[in-house]
């Protein structure tokens, strides 16, 4: 017997006696159950298939591995549980067995579970032969693999994913020393370490630049200090032993001399390291600050230039204010000496005019008076004549009388107050005439007031202007059998233009100027009388309201007396 | 006139002609039997204090009306007119204001010190004796005096 430890199946023996046959008997059946306990209940799948590849029989481990029971496990067949990739394989495992190539066959092969996963095994197969060396079966350990397929998968996949961070953190470093790099560069910035145990100084690519010197250079802590100007020395070795000694920091700003002779300024910064207390390292920051620096120099130089041209100009305009001021007070003191002065002539009008009102009235009415009586009381010794002459004498009281008057008039109006309001100018042109009227001279004057624009005026001031005017054109067509007095107003290029026409006596328009002067008059008095103070205050109020008066005549053909005051945009 | 008489007429007026011309006017109507003429407001205040030469009047013996122009030598018209105003005895004197002209400034004081009327005398003689005969009108006849 080849093999019998581990030889299933069919046994072909001879029997020689029964005690010997029985015997041996118990010795195979013992062997058989010890196998068939062996192979139902090993904890790896094993499987015997005939040469032709069918399954014979296969054990628990086997079918559980797949998720068939037992039974279910006799049907299935060799092709529909194996992965399609190992079918060559295993064919050829099974023609090399066959062949006798090899005793045994090792592989890793996939079945096919029963719900359609794939179970990654290890296979030992080997092929048992009877005793004329003819192929009886295979016997085929199956071991299933799939965790140690999954963690062998998952390390693989942990080490390139681990290999791809390595990748990525590796160019991310690489950047960033590029960038540093760059950055350095363009700052022109670098660094530098004391390192006090080896008492070394090593400096950065950029250090070595703003130095101007090669990279094969050597740096130690006092060739590194003796690049300073003169004047810096004491000043960075002082820094660095306070440094070193005390762990105090430093900031500064310095001039350095490079190897190319170059005096340029340059920025230190250094700090202390300590390991256990103890200050083991000096390390900092080195900076080309020149340009800065000439940049900042120049600043400060414009800026002091700027402040300078401010102060100038402060300085020029504070005189121009103190000028302006002083005109200011100059001004101001004159228009107080002017208001007093006219205060002081307003005061003297007054008193004047009250010294005219009383002062010419008490002889006038004196003259009046007296004149009266003796034409009362001594009329049957005055002739005719007699009579005559004292009516002259009293008449002529009586025009001085109200010239005076007029002339008071006249004088206030220059000083009274104006209120402005709306006037519906032609409402009170018509009321004027009306007061200046009788119902028999209304006969005989045609009054027409056309369309008149409101303005805003000093009624009482106004009042007087259509008097004035309105007796004036009365006065002036008294001598027309049908007189003509329009009172007619527009609005024209800004202004509102008013106007008075009459058909009367009109004027000669070369004594235009005249019309409007105090005490002038066109017409002698026999014809039209009149004191000669009408127009010049009509001029006077209106000049006061901001406005122009012209006249427009004609001998004999009538005359317009226009008045106009700026258009208010309200 | 006599002193102890009654006064009807106080005429405060220092132009003659013009004081005249009121006396004329007066005349004309009657209203001017009981009336006095002085010509400057110290006058005016002896009168109506019975000083000096009207020592002898009685105070009690008040005028209906004082005619008070109030540009007067010596004392001006404001000082008779607060004078008067300020005196128990003389408070309710009618004092009218007669001036020759409406420019006078003292008008407002005039009636700030009590005046009872103002009047402005006019250039014309007929205007003005119808002035004054209407004033000494209704001043005697017409005004009721407290009695």
């Amino acid at each position: 017997m080849r093999e019998s430890g581990q030889n299933p199946g069919r046994l072909e023996l001879v029997f020689r006696d029964q005690s010997e046959e029985r015997r041996t008997e118990a010795a195979l059946r013992e062997a058989e159950e010890r196998f068939r306990s062996f192979f139902d209940n090993a904890p790896v799948g094993k499987s015997m298939t005939a040469p032709d590849g069918r399954l014979l029989q296969v054990n628990a481990a086997f079918g559980a591995m797949l998720g068939y029971s037992p039974d279910e496990m006799q049907a299935v067949s060799f092709a529909a549980i194996t992965h399609p990739d190992d079918v060559a394989e295993s064919r050829e495992c099974i023609r090399a067995l066959l062949a006798g190539e090899r005793n045994a066959w090792d592989m890793e092969k996939r079945y096919r579970a029963k719900d359609g996963r794939y179970v990654w095994t290890r296979v030992t197969s080997r092929l048992q032969r009877d005793d004329h060396g003819q192929p009886r079966h295979f016997v085929t350990h199956i071991q299933d693999v799939s965790a140690q397929k999954a963690a062998e998968q998952e390390l693989l996949e942990g080490r390139r994913s681990l290999e791809q961070r390595i990748a990525t953190r590796t160019a991310e470093l690489q950047w960033s020393k590029e960038l540093l790099d760059a950055t350095g560069e363009l700052a022109r910035v670098g660094g530098w370490e004391i390192d006090l145990e080896r008492n070394e100084l090593s400096w950065t690519e950029a250090v070595y630049k703003i130095h101007e010197i090669g990279l094969d250079y050597r740096p130690t802590v006092d060739a590194g200090i003796n690049f300073y100007a003169p004047d810096a020395v004491p000043v960075i070795s002082e820094a660095v032993r306070r440094a070193i000694d005390e762990g105090q920091p430093f900031d500064l700003e310095l001039q350095l001399i490079t190897a190319k002779r170059n005096r340029i300024w340059v920025r230190a910064i250094g700090e202390a390291i300590r390991r256990d207390g103890r200050v083991v390292k000096v390390r900092g920051v080195f900076q080309d600050i020149h340009q800065q620096k000439l940049t900042a120099l120049e600043l400060e130089k414009h800026r002091e230039h700027l402040e300078e041209l401010v102060a100038q100009r402060t300085a020029k305009l504070e005189e121009s204010e103190r000028r302006l001021v002083e005109a200011r007070d100059e001004l101001e003191r004159r228009v107080r000496d002017r208001t007093a002065q006219l205060e002081e002539s307003n005061h003297e009008l007054e008193a004047f005019s009250y010294s005219v009102s009383h002062d010419l009235r008490a002889p006038l009415r004196a003259i009046g008076g007296f004149t009266r009586i003796l034409t009362d009381d001594y009329a049957p010794q005055l002739d005719s004549e007699g009579q005559r002459l004292c009516s002259i004498v009293r008449q002529n009281a009586g025009k001085m009388g109200r010239l005076i008057d007029d002339l008071l008039a006249f004088s206030r109006l220059g000083r009274a107050e104006m209120c402005l309001s709306p006037v519906d100018m032609g409402t009170m042109a018509s009321s004027v005439f009306h007061e200046l009227t009788t119902p028999e001279s209304r006969a005989r004057i045609d009054f027409r007031v056309g369309t008149v624009p409101p303005a805003v005026a000093d009624p009482t001031l106004m009042r007087q202007v259509w008097m004035n005017l309105l007796s004036n054109a009365i006065k002036f067509s008294s001598k027309r059998e049908r007189a003509l007095i329009t009172v007619a107003g527009h609005q024209d290029a800004g202004e509102i233009v008013y106007a008075v026409q009459d058909n009367g006596a009109g004027f000669d328009m070369q004594y235009v100027g005249k019309l409007f002067g105090v005490s002038q008059r066109l017409h002698n008095a026999r014809d039209f009388e009149g004191t000669g103070v009408g127009l010049a205050l009509v001029q006077r109020v209106i000049r006061r309201h901001g406005g122009r008066v012209w006249a427009q005549g004609e001998t004999d053909r009538g005359a317009t007396f226009n008045f106009a005051f700026e258009a208010r945009g309200d | 006139m006599e002193k102890s008489e009654a006064v009807d007429i106080l005429l405060v007026e220092d132009n003659p002609q013009d004081a005249e011309l009121t006396l004329r006017a007066l005349k004309k109507h009657h209203l001017a039997n009981r009336l006095i003429v002085v010509e400057d407001g110290a006058e005016a205040l002896d009168f109506i204090f019975c000083r000096g030469k009207y020592a002898a009047r009685d105070v009690s013996n008040r005028p209906k009306v004082v005619l008070l122009d109030l540009k007067l030598p010596k004392v001006s018209g404001l000082e008779v007119l607060r004078a008067l105003k300020q005196d128990e005895r003389t408070r309710n004197v009618p004092v009218v204001v007669v001036t020759s002209s409406q420019e006078d400034p003292d008008i407002k004081t005039a009636y700030a010190l009590g005046a009872n009327s103002y009047v402005v005398k006019p250039v014309d003689f007929d205007a003005f004796a119808e002035a004054v005969s209407t004033l000494g009108l209704y001043w005697l006849l017409v005004n009721q005096p407290p009695r």
